[in-house]
């Protein structure tokens, strides 16, 4: 175009130096004042071929003339299909804004109610389009992606809970197991002192237990002593016996002796009665032999009394003697027995003190145990507090997230896909 | 029981018709009973006792005494009461009535004791038991004495004796 422009232009250029040749302006210089202004894009100005009748120049001007109308033709032309062109970009960057601001997304663009097809814009169209396209790809992408976040939040914040619940229980029985576990110190201490205490009992009971046995030792040689003393006492009332039943043999004959005497000085009496007065003082003789006799028969009988009374009280001696005998015999028999007890209580005793020191060692460990369960359990505790204040922030995270997501998917859904 | 209330201040050789009069006292079933000492002429202690088949019971055996064979009278059977139990020591006078000379057992011997005759009062008048042998009853320093007529008694045992022992012997 501008090849037949310049043609042109310089087909006008010819008439010009003709009507110099003119008079006046000649016309070449008309000419070329015309083709000044073309040459500034003042299109408007014409030659008036009717001057040019005739001249050599008057072809050129007529070319010229045309030149301008159709440079003027072009130049409205390019005008009015830029103006369209224009309005249609603003028509799609108006429908894209629009779409994005309303998040419909569905279809494709389309120049509403536009008559421009120009070849221009189909490259701007086709772009558009694409990134619809690659937008509607992100938005259901989001989309599902938003779904899964929201699903996945609320599992976390679920768990969160559910961690957070298991933490408290997890610390609260932590809490009491360290409860417990101080009781626990309380009683092995308790345990302790008891067992120290019945292991000093058991000392105390272990020495008076020796006593008792000392005791018993000395018991039984008393018992045999006096076993040994009712045997002597035993030979010694024999002994007496013996001379007490002497004694009766003895008496028995002295009280015969007086009898018979009494029984002669009766006769002798009677002898003397015959006699007479001659026979009296023999009488009185005999008589008072009698009373002899008879005084004899009476301490003979105090006697036999007094020996009956011996043979009782020696008889009630040899029973109480028997009687210490075997009351001895059985207090050996009991202190033996008492022997054989107090050895089976000392060797219990014994074996009570060596358990109760075992005891009381045993939970003096358990205590120093105890204490250092405490120890941890303390320690445990606080990590326990930590991880709660942990749980509950991951809770409120949790919380915090599932909204996002909630509001993630509202934000998401405004965008029609379909 | 000690002495023997002899005071023989009297003339002992006046037996029978003598204001004071001699009698042997024993003990015989719980009282005091004597008899004219003339008529004893020993105490001894019975020795073993021979039991004669179908005797009385009055008559409880009969003894050797210096070579003679003695029976054995026992008053207290005869009038009816306890025999008079025989032991060892068990003395009896040896008492001589008449052509008879028999042993009386006695459960203690007291001797002689001298009874003025005029104290003597006459007995009760029961004829039963030992009432039956009495002639008197006297008092001394000791208390009451019942007096027995000797020879009557051994009489009448004697006479008791004979029917049941007249067909032995």
């Amino acid at each position: 175009m501008r090849d037949t422009t310049d043609q042109a232009k310089k087909a006008t250029k010819k008439p010009a130096p003709r009507k110099r040749n003119g008079a006046g302006p000649s016309d070449a210089e008309r000419i070329v004042e015309v083709l000044k202004a073309f040459a500034v894009g003042q299109y408007g100005g014409r030659l008036d071929v009717g001057a040019f009748e005739g001249g050599p120049l008057h072809d050129v001007a007529r070319a010229v003339n045309a030149t301008a109308d159709h440079v003027e033709a072009e130049i409205r032309e390019a005008r009015q299909r830029i103006s369209l062109v224009s309005a249609g970009v603003d028509e799609a960057i108006e429908a894209m804004v629009r779409l994005v601001i309303q998040g419909d997304l569905t279809g494709t663009l389309r120049l509403g109610g536009s008559t421009v097809h120009d070849q221009a814009l189909t490259p701007l169209i086709a772009g558009v389009g694409q990134v619809m396209e690659t937008l509607k790809k992100f938005v259901t992408e989001i989309r599902e992606a938003a779904l899964q976040l929201s699903t996945s939040s609320a599992e976390v914040l679920a768990a969160a809970t559910q961690n957070e619940s298991s933490t408290s229980a997890q610390a609260s029985a932590i809490h009491e197991t360290t409860a417990t576990m101080e009781e626990l110190k309380g009683a092995s201490h308790q345990i302790a002192e008891n067992a120290q205490m019945v292991a000093a009992i058991a000392e105390q009971t272990l020495s008076g237990g020796r006593q008792g046995e000392g005791a018993i030792k000395a018991f039984m040689l008393s018992m045999e002593k006096v076993r040994h003393n009712a045997v002597e006492v035993d030979d010694a009332i024999a002994k007496l016996s013996k001379r007490v039943e002497r004694i009766g043999t003895v008496v028995e004959v002295i009280d015969e002796i007086a009898d018979r005497s009494d029984l002669l000085a009766l006769n002798a009496a009677l002898e003397g009665a015959k006699a007479g007065e001659a026979g009296r003082g023999f009488s009185i003789v005999a008589a008072e032999m009698r009373r002899l006799a008879e005084n004899v028969m009476e301490s003979t009988k105090e006697i036999k009394n007094l020996i009956t009374e011996i043979r009782e009280a020696t008889h009630a001696a040899k029973e109480a003697s028997d009687g210490n005998k075997r009351e001895a015999s059985e207090g050996e028999k009991l202190g033996s027995n008492a022997m054989q007890n107090v050895s089976g209580i000392l060797a219990g005793i014994q074996e009570t003190s060596d358990a109760a020191r075992v005891i009381h060692l045993a939970t003096q460990q358990q205590r120093t145990a105890t204490e250092q369960v405490v120890q941890s359990m303390s320690e445990i505790e606080e990590v326990t507090r930590q991880a709660q204040a942990g749980s509950k922030q991951a809770t409120g995270a949790a919380a915090e997230l599932t909204k996002l997501a909630e509001r993630l998917a509202e934000l998401v859904k405004r965008f029609k896909v379909e | 029981m000690p002495e023997p209330r002899s005071e023989p201040r009297a003339d002992a050789a006046q037996q029978g018709t003598a204001p004071d009069a001699w009698f042997f006292s024993l003990r015989l079933i719980g009282g005091r009973y004597a008899f004219e000492a003339p008529l004893v002429t020993e105490v001894v202690r019975l020795g073993p006792l021979t039991r004669l088949p179908a005797a009385p019971s009055f008559l409880p055996g009969v003894f050797t005494h210096r070579g003679e064979v003695l029976p054995v009278l026992d008053i207290g059977q005869l009038v009816g009461q306890p025999a008079v139990p025989i032991r060892a020591s068990t003395r009896a006078a040896i008492v001589h009535c008449g052509p008879w000379k028999v042993a009386v057992v006695s459960e203690g011997v007291e001797g002689l004791v001298s009874i003025p005759r005029k104290n003597l009062e006459p007995p009760p008048s029961e004829s039963s038991g030992v009432a039956e042998f009495l002639s008197a009853v006297g008092r001394d320093g000791q208390g009451t004495v019942a007096i027995l007529d000797l020879p009557r008694l051994v009489e009448t045992a004697r006479a008791r004796a004979v029917p049941a022992g007249s067909g032995h012997a």
